[in-house]
């Protein structure tokens, strides 16, 4: 082969070879290509099924909440109508055979009577109960801020149980270190877990003492307050405390059957306790006793304001003048029969009315010294016929007592506003009502009351 | 075996002898391919034992030797065309610590289906490296090639000491030491 002059056959050969070469590159290129582009389709494909069940899923997941929103609000509002017509009629099986049992039965019958009387108690503790779990797990729970005496309100729940039988074995003591007493928080709900606590201890501990412990630290804006109810009592096992704050769980079985209860209250506890940005715990032992701690966020009260205190009346007055005339307003005729009678039985003189309406021509001819109205009545409410009566301008304006099924501070307040003078809480009891119809009583004689004798 | 193999070894014949001697070891065997190879192709491993087979019995240069030079080649061209693989390493004896899980692993990106040799490589002091390469193709010729030409890039002295564990070029250990 000349090194000039290249053979052509052999260039020929050559060149054919490249551009084999060049032919089975530009093959593999097009595989490739293809193979890319496959790929890619694929992952397209894959992108817009994701998206599609993103969009499914998601449009499902929107559908189940309407769906639980919907359940949630259809439940609360069925408890809201059931709450009203489970405890109409309980507060006149309760009202009534409180009135019953004022009368001389025999023994026997009388044993009866109170047996009615207390299971209607317990059924609307029960009653109270859940439905103030379901008002809290919905949220529907808003907490007061208002300004109170904290020392006053540890002490005085811890003085309620003094009269109870179940503690009188036992030791009820307080153990308070550096307390505010001018605090603002949710006074009610407070109470309600303390008096959940002290009960707890007070009934699950047969001797020995039950003891309240507080301490409050300072806090950015406020205090932290911690609580511990101590007690002697059975104590608790471990996995019985595992379950402790869950709803509707007892102890075991059969705490039911010994105690009573409707396994709410801790769980209520709970709840409230963690609204009020604070905690609770349970450290314990079987027989050894039980030590339940919490705490809560309290907000600092303005040390000169004064502590607005519910315009309850509740002390007791010896007053034997009877003869107050009396008008009850509610819509139920078993509420009105059973006030009625009540008021009949202490010796005074009832008048009914069945709605706001005719409640507002009543007052105008007659005299009465005072009016229990009740709050919840349909067309014109008892907060309606309290603002109309007042803005009668009655010579002789009457004190009106409010009915209620629950007094929180929110429908005191508007109670209040409204022009009312006190509450009664349903189920009337006697006794209560007997310190209303007295008050008005002293009122009446009062010198330089405008009203003569 | 990758088509960039054949391309690199028929260059290096063509750069080292003549385009005519690409011509005659191809017309010598009677390849599948007709030895028109891209780089992007797959060819049979016997394609290139009847290339080098063929240029032995041309140049009268033993198979071993041959196969030696194209690795030390084949490592410059490497180094040209893949410079990052080689970024941030200043020593061979580091470099060829790391040919299986740094750069084999950049070839597989390149390349997914390429056959690799495997190396078990242990380095028991920072002077020492061991390297026992293991593979069908009987390329233990080439790895010295590769591992020689690695070594004279960096210009550290290492010297090199193979011992053949088979008798065909499949298992060979080398044993590194800088000097």
């Amino acid at each position: 082969m000349s090194d000039s002059k290249p053979d052509p056959d052999r260039l020929l050969r050559r060149a054919e070879r490249e551009r084999r070469a060049r032919k089975e590159a530009e093959r593999l290129l097009e595989e490739k290509s293809l193979e890319l582009y496959e790929a890619n389709q694929a992952l397209r494909r894959q992108a817009m099924l994701l998206e599609d069940q993103v969009r499914e899923r998601t449009a499902e997941l929107h559908a189940a909440l309407e769906r639980a929103e919907a359940a949630a609000s259809a439940k609360s509002d069925f408890l809201a109508v059931m709450s009203h017509e489970i405890r109409t009629p309980l507060n006149a099986v309760i009202g009534m055979s409180e009135l019953l049992s004022l009368e001389s039965l025999a023994p026997e019958h009388q044993e009866q009577v109170q047996l009615i009387h207390e299971s209607g108690r317990n059924l609307l503790a029960l009653i109270n109960d859940i439905l103030d779990f379901s008002k809290i797990e919905a949220g529907k729970v808003q907490l007061e801020q208002e300004a109170f005496d904290l020392v006053e309100l540890l002490r005085s729940t811890l003085r309620s149980f003094e009269a109870q039988p179940a503690a009188a074995h036992l030791r009820l003591l307080t153990t308070l270190g550096t307390i505010p007493r001018r605090v603002i928080g949710d006074r009610v709900r407070l109470r309600q877990i303390l008096t959940n606590l002290i009960g707890n201890a007070v009934k699950f501990t047969a001797r020995g003492e039950v003891r309240l412990g507080a301490e409050a630290y300072a806090e950015a804006d406020g205090w932290r307050l911690r609580v511990r109810v101590e007690d002697t009592g059975i104590g608790i096992t471990p996995e019985q405390q595992s379950r402790l704050f869950e709803p509707f769980s007892q102890a075991d079985a059969s705490t039911h059957r010994c105690f009573g209860g409707t396994g709410l209250g801790l769980a209520i506890c709970h709840r409230l306790v963690k609204q009020m940005q604070g905690d609770i715990t349970c450290t314990s032992r079987p027989g050894q006793g039980s030590v339940f701690a919490f705490d809560v966020r309290l907000q600092s009260g303005i040390a000169a304001a004064a502590v607005p205190q519910p315009a309850v009346d509740d002390g007791t007055c010896g007053c034997a003048a009877p003869g107050v005339r009396v008008l009850i307003v509610d819509d139920n005729p078993v509420n009105r029969l059973l006030a009625r009678r009540m008021t009949e039985h202490l010796g005074h003189h009832p008048e009914v009315s069945s709605s706001g309406a005719e409640a507002l021509i009543l007052v105008q001819g007659n005299d009465f010294d005072m009016i229990l109205m009740d709050v919840v009545m349909p067309e014109m409410d008892g907060l309606e016929t309290t603002r109309r009566i007042r803005a009668l301008g009655l010579p002789h304006p009457p004190r009106i007592i409010a009915l209620t099924a629950n007094a929180f501070p929110e429908d005191r307040a508007k109670a209040i506003e409204a022009g009312m003078d006190g509450f009664l809480s349903k189920p009337l009891q006697i006794e209560q009502l007997r310190n209303q119809l007295c008050s008005t009583c002293l009122a009446n004689h009062a010198p330089g009351g405008d009203r003569p004798g | 075996m990758k088509g960039i193999v054949f391309v690199e070894f028929l260059e290096m014949v063509e750069g080292s002898f003549s385009a005519d001697m690409v011509d005659d070891i191809i017309d010598d065997c009677a390849l599948e391919s007709g030895g028109a190879y891209t780089a992007v192709g797959t060819y049979h491993h016997s394609e290139m034992v009847a290339l080098v087979g063929a240029l032995s019995k041309r140049t009268g240069t033993p198979t071993p030797t041959l196969i030696r030079t194209f690795g030390e080649y084949l490592f410059g061209r490497f180094h040209s065309h893949h410079v990052g693989f080689f970024d941030g390493i200043t020593d061979s004896l580091d470099f060829l610590e790391h040919i299986e899980d740094v750069i084999h692993v950049q070839v597989r990106k390149l390349y997914p289906n390429a056959e690799l040799p495997r190396f078990e490589i242990e380095r028991p002091n920072v002077n020492q490296l061991r390297m026992v390469y293991r593979s069908d193709r009987h390329m233990g010729d080439l790895a010295e090639g590769l591992i020689r030409q690695c070594i004279a890039h960096y210009g550290t002295p290492v010297t090199v000491e193979r011992q053949d564990l088979d008798d065909r070029c499949g298992h060979v250990r080398f044993n590194l030491t800088r000097t």
